[in-house]
């Protein structure tokens, strides 16, 4: 009969449901870590006030990965509180914080000065403020058989992302690598398709440094002459991976992860420097404030002297006045300069110098 | 013979005017149920035009016609040649692949196989509609691409002389991200769709017609040709209108899959090539304002194609004569 | 249509071109069962040969397409000669059918198969009932709970929401519209399925969440999964309910049911198992869509079990943001939860079916 079936489906269905929404739970209190050091409770005592509630974040996938460290550890700290930051982008991010749907945005880059006007708009008593939470160095991973370590100059860079050197064995890559055996394999660069901070990154590096090769200007997103574009950093990553003669740009993670050789930059002093946590700090050194004591935006030197040249600060905007759940936001933000740096290297960050990180936590301060 | 519209008019009693009312709600509901849904689309329509003046004002160079996407730089330069280029030319390429293969295996489900195996057959195709789009694209990036370098060489070398398929700097010969792997995924992803609706729309040919025209001599081949998909052609035809709209809308899987650039790319074997729905996934994270209104105007014109696209189907059935058969026009 | 007529020709004089007259050949029609296949297999294998050793061809693909060409033609040109061209041709459309079957059945044992075996290692209980609260980025744990429940709602309240109003519109437009408007409707409709999703997203976020303030949520979410259901919905219950043959309507009339009785009594239970069909097509996919997501359901870490505020998880969404990452252990998540996912969307499909198995008119 059919209502004897259909009513023995709906019944299973109802009590699957009810079984189901009883069954899980949020308590992952029992996952272990596979390799963060000092991301759980045996970070250095950095005495945080915790206060409790909610809050929201979106924006910059480049931060994503230490965002969602720090939350862990933060609620590990401090019961009772739920951060949720979804990495959407630093655009969306951004637009999001400006129509008051999330609390806080993670950019790559800074409020740009109409962004700036909307955003002190939505915080109802005070502009919103940029607190720079950690630094990265953008890599350029490649694939290229029986070459581990390439050494590349800005010049260089430049040529083969704008395609005028089209093989391995181009003469601007043989003066960077006088020592390495370099077949004639066909260059492929690969690039972002969708916009993204590290393309604007890259092309600032390459706009200032490489001024005769490079004439595609900077920005989110260029007009790509040729290579190949894909989504996202894992769609770079795959693509090198897929060929030999690959190129790209990205974040270190994904190349150690997909154990893809980084080549090595020569910064304004003639040096090759390698991507890691120490070269990436003393880059940082050179970052000049342009906000305000309360307000740490600013810019990086690309043509350092000593350190990784293509390097960059992530930043949180925040309101500085009349937020929601302001406690929550500056305890978090708290731990996230002070303890939360000890974390940065095993997530392929570098922690903030200690400059930045002294005039973060004065701003911090002064968020309410 | 003709079927009947409308009940047949009956004397007016309490009781008949009680079902005259029923009549008349039901009949009111479903009105409204159909202008809803207009109002529905309409609002979205307005919502897009609305939201993509300002940058199709703030553009410098035509949008129609410029192959560029640099909507948030100082000049604001951006346009959909391309893009629209790679959306039409991927789902046709797709559709070109799916649809043959689609109505074969319904044909098959219908008429070749045996009871039992058919109605199996039936869930296994549809198991191809569970898979979610991420899934194609990744299953595409890391599975399929590789996987096709065989067939895409050997394209390349056999019909290289047709310009479609030319491959002058030998792309193919190592993983290809192109506008033909991206059409192979989506017709892939349409397939499910045709195949399920084209089956039932084949089962529901009368068992009469099929043993009449076995009973007259017929070869299976010709009972199927002559008395199956003849009546079927409208339904078989909505069937394949839903899978190329799905293919013009499918976003992260060609997002995924395809090699994105700004080329109005002719040569479907190398990659390149973008279409309007997996540029608005990819840039809409990172746009500022003007960029995220250049991507809905884009979204427009996608809209716009697939309007044309289905008043071009319209006047083929019309023209087939297959209005004649179903009731309403 | 793709599936034409073969081009008439005219019956070859030489061979006697009545159909199963066997008189004229040596071979009986009581020998063409076997034969063709045999000769066709052993042509394929010694052709091929041949083929490659004659000519400058070689390859992977060009090995596979020869034999396959050589073993077709070889089949139906002795069919052809010892049973006529009719039945020549019905073989060879039999050869199409099952190429397309098998050309059918070949990606979806590759997409599911892949799946499967990049995600079953991480399928697990524990997989299945822990959310991704208060997990690293580095570390191996955490689950999918949130998201599941948060599809199960979003695609539930999409369903409420679109498979009553879609039922409407197609009883609108094939019962009772005969005019303009339903032309119109039936259109729109159509023109309807080829929206992006990430337009329906874009749309239920500037109106929804922004311009009515009502932020993030699986109720937004649900708005822009229907927007996506409602037009396959519409049109392929429309295709099921005009074939639901006359005969039946007017037996019910000239019995005095009422129209509107009619059509929910006897049209439509008549058309339930493939306007079921429909339906869970829509539903399936909707449960795989992720741009719209994004803007609407926002995702959350945390089990969010209100649909109607605060952003919540879903399936599809935590399979892209985990797809995404760096690292091992998020892609193995990305992977079972597409493997969880697929699952789910079948388990849908099974209670469908089961529901309406009965009133198929024809026989399958």
């Amino acid at each position: 009969m059919k209502v004897k079936r259909t009513g023995g489906v709906a019944s299973l269905i109802v009590v699957g449901t009810v079984a189901l929404a009883a069954c899980g739970s949020d308590n992952n209190a029992g996952t272990t870590s596979s390799g963060t050091s000092g991301g759980t409770s045996a970070s250095p005592a950095a005495q945080v006030a915790c206060a409790s509630g909610a809050l929201t974040g979106a924006g910059s996938s480049f931060q994503a990965p230490i965002q969602q460290q720090w939350v862990k550890d933060y609620s590990a700290k401090c019961a009772g509180t739920q951060i949720n930051y979804q990495s959407v982008g630093s655009g969306a991010g951004v637009q999001q914080f400006t129509s008051g749907t999330v609390d806080f945005a993670g950019s790559d880059v800074a409020l740009k000065p109409d962004e700036q006007t909307k955003a002190d708009a939505r915080c109802a008593a005070g502009p919103a403020v940029h607190i720079p939470i950690t630094a990265g160095g953008v890599a350029l991973e490649y694939n290229l058989a029986g070459v581990k370590d390439l050494q590349l100059s800005p010049a260089t860079v430049a040529g083969i992302f704008a395609g005028t050197i089209k093989t391995w064995d181009a003469p601007g890559i043989k003066a960077d690598n006088p020592n390495a055996k370099l077949p004639a394999t066909p260059v492929t660069a690969f690039h972002r398709s969708d916009g993204s901070g590290t393309t604007q990154v890259v092309s600032e590096f390459l706009d200032s440094q490489a001024k005769g090769a490079w004439t595609l200007g900077s920005g989110k997103e260029i007009n790509w002459p040729g290579g190949q574009g894909a989504k996202g950093s894992e769609g770079v990553t795959a693509g090198v991976k897929q060929t030999d003669g690959g190129i790209a740009y990205s974040e270190v993670s994904f190349a150690k992860a997909n154990s893809l050789s980084v080549a090595k930059v020569r910064n304004a002093s003639g040096q090759y420097a390698e991507l890691n946590a120490a070269n990436v700090s003393k880059a940082l050194e050179s970052f000049t404030v342009t906000g305000s004591a309360t307000d740490v935006k600013g810019t990086v030197n690309y043509g350092v002297s000593s350190g990784y040249p293509i390097s960059t600060v992530t930043y949180v905007i925040g309101c500085g006045k009349g937020g929601k759940n302001t406690p929550l936001l500056k305890s978090y933000l708290t731990y996230a300069v002070t303890g939360g740096q000890a974390v940065a290297d095993s997530l392929g960050f570098a922690p903030l110098p200690t400059a930045i990180a002294d005039k973060n936590k004065a701003a911090i301060t002064a968020i309410g | 013979m003709t079927a009947l519209t409308s009940p047949p008019r009956e004397p007016t009693s309490p009781r008949r005017a009680a079902v005259r009312r029923g009549d008349r709600v039901f009949r009111g509901l479903t009105l409204a149920a159909g202008v809803f849904t207009l109002i529905v689309l309409a609002a979205i329509a307005i919502f897009l035009i609305v939201k993509a003046l300002p940058a199709l004002r703030a553009d410098t160079k035509g949008f129609l016609t410029t192959r560029e996407w640099l909507p948030d730089a100082s000049p604001s330069v951006f346009g959909i040649a391309a893009l629209a280029f790679g959306t039409l030319l991927s789902s046709a390429l797709a559709l070109v692949i799916a649809v043959p293969i689609a109505i074969g295996v319904a044909l098959y489900t219908t008429d070749y196989a045996p009871r039992r195996i058919a109605t199996v057959l039936g869930y296994v195709t549809d198991m191809l509609a569970a898979v979610p789009s991420v899934i194609y694209g990744l299953w595409g990036l890391y599975f399929l691409i590789p996987h096709l370098v065989p067939v895409q060489s050997f394209l390349a070398r056999t019909f290289g002389w047709i310009p479609l398929f030319a491959d002058p700097d030998n792309r193919t010969s190592v993983a290809s991200r192109s506008i033909f792997a991206a059409a192979v995924v989506l017709a892939v992803m349409i397939l499910p769709i045709i195949s399920a609706i084209s089956r039932e729309v084949l089962a529901q040919v009368p068992t009469t017609n099929r043993e009449a025209a076995l009973a007259l001599g017929a070869t299976r081949w010709e009972m199927i040709r002559t008395a199956v998909l003849p009546p079927s052609r409208p339904g078989l035809i909505s069937a394949v209108m839903l899978g190329l709209g799905r293919a013009l809308g499918e976003t992260i899987a060609v997002a995924l899959v395809l090699a994105a650039s700004f080329d109005v790319n002719w040569r479907v074997l190398t990659p390149g090539g973008n279409s309007i729905a997996a540029n608005i996934a990819t840039k809409f994270g990172e746009s500022g304002n003007t960029g995220r209104e250049a991507l809905i105007a884009s979204g427009l014109v996608l809209f716009a194609i697939t309007l044309i696209v289905n008043l071009a189907a319209r006047a083929v059935i019309y023209r087939s004569g297959a209005m004649e058969r179903s009731a309403a026009v | 249509m793709t599936l034409t007529a073969p081009t008439p020709t005219p019956d070859p004089p030489a061979s006697g071109g009545q159909p199963a007259a066997a008189h004229s050949s040596r071979l009986t029609a009581a020998h063409v069962g076997r034969l063709p296949m045999l000769a066709a297999m052993l042509a394929a294998v010694g052709g091929t040969a041949l083929v490659f050793v004659v000519t400058p061809l070689a390859g992977t693909a060009e090995c596979v397409l020869v034999s396959l060409m050589l073993a077709v033609v070889v089949g139906t040109a002795l069919s052809w000669r010892v049973e006529g061209r009719r039945r020549a041709v019905d073989r060879l459309a039999t050869t199409a059918a099952t190429a397309c079957l098998l050309a059918a059945l070949t990606p979806l044992v590759g997409v599911i198969g892949y799946t499967v075996y990049r995600g079953a290692a991480r399928l697990s209980l524990s997989f299945l009932t822990h959310s991704m609260a208060g997990v690293g980025p580095l570390d191996a744990g955490g689950g999918v709970y949130h998201g599941i429940i948060g599809t199960l709602e979003q695609v539930l309240i999409a369903s409420l929401l679109s498979v009553p109003l879609g039922l409407l519109v197609a009883i609108y437009i094939t019962e009772y519209g005969h005019g303009r408007l339903a032309t119109a409707i039936r259109f729109f409709v159509d023109v309807m399925t080829g929206i992006p999703s990430i337009v329906a997203g874009l749309f239920v976020f500037a109106f929804w969440v922004l311009e009515l303030h009502r932020g993030f949520s699986g109720l937004a979410a649900a708005l822009s999964l229907s927007i996506l259901m409602l037009p396959v919905v519409v049109r392929s219950s429309e295709e099921m309910i005009k074939l639901v043959p006359g005969s039946l309507r007017e037996a019910s009339y000239a019995l005095g049911v009422p129209r509107w009785r009619t059509i929910l009594s006897i049209v439509l239970p008549t058309a339930s198992t493939g306007i079921t069909t429909g339906v869970m097509l829509a539903v399936a996919r909707v449960t795989g869509e992720t741009a719209p997501l994004l803007l609407t359901a926002f995702g959350n870490d945390f089990l969010h079990l209100n649909p109607l505020r605060g952003g919540q998880s879903a399936l599809p969404l935590l399979v892209f943001q985990q797809a995404g990452s760096a690292y091992d252990v998020a892609i193995a998540r990305a992977w079972a939860g597409a493997l969880t996912l697929i699952t789910i969307v079948v388990l849908l499909y099974v209670a469908a079916r089961m529901l309406t198995r009965r009133n198929t008119l024809a026989r399958r």
